[in-house]
């Protein structure tokens, strides 16, 4: 099992840091950082598979596509800031963080605005 | 890819407190600050081939 394996090193990855935290700072953050990124590959190839198969799951039954890549996006970016957010609090540095997770706010808005407007166009041609 | 790269990165991060400290006691502060800049690049240099191979994967599955 794919599980044991990622549980195993969020743990080994865990200890080092806290052993390296008490001598060198820096050095505890990078070992978070790699340990964050190896966890994220190891399960990469399942999701991807997943969202395959729930793309063509869409595909078959005719709802429309356009939204569901919105959506992908949207998700793909919060998940990106929180983890670079993620790690800036871990070293300390709230206030970045808080940037970060902001320009993520941003940029979400910004790629669902076409969601938006096609709602309201909708609306808009609904009310008589 | 594995735990390896962690084990990696901790070795490098112990040996450099080791060293750093040996070399202060020894009064060599200039090469101590040296060897704590070395092991620094090294562990920079792993970890951005790691980020970049996150990006990549992150922009495939999620075609941003």
């Amino acid at each position: 099992m794919d599980i044991f394996k990622i549980i195993i090193i969020g743990i080994v990855g865990t200890v080092l840091a806290v052993l390296l935290s008490d001598y060198r700072k820096d050095f505890a953050i990078m070992v978070g950082l790699i340990t964050g990124i190896i966890i994220f590959l190891m399960v990469a190839n399942l999701l991807s598979e997943t969202i395959t198969s729930l793309i063509n799951m869409l595909k078959e039954v005719d709802v429309e596509f356009r939204y569901l890549d919105v959506a992908l996006k949207i998700i793909g970016v919060s998940y990106l800031a929180r983890f670079a957010a993620q790690i800036c609090r871990d070293a300390g540095e709230g206030a970045i963080a808080i940037k970060v997770e902001m320009a993520a706010k941003v940029v979400i808005l910004a790629l669902s605005l076409p969601v938006i407007r096609a709602l309201i166009q909708l609306v808009i041609q609904i009310l008589p | 890819m594995g735990v390896d790269l962690i084990f990696k990165i901790a070795a490098i991060g112990i040996l450099v407190a080791v060293l750093n400290q040996v070399l202060i006691r020894s009064g060599r502060e200039e090469q101590a600050m040296m060897t704590t800049l070395a092991g620094l690049i090294v562990v920079l240099f792993i970890i951005v081939q790691q980020i970049s191979t996150l990006f990549d994967t992150i922009k495939t599955i999620f075609n941003l």
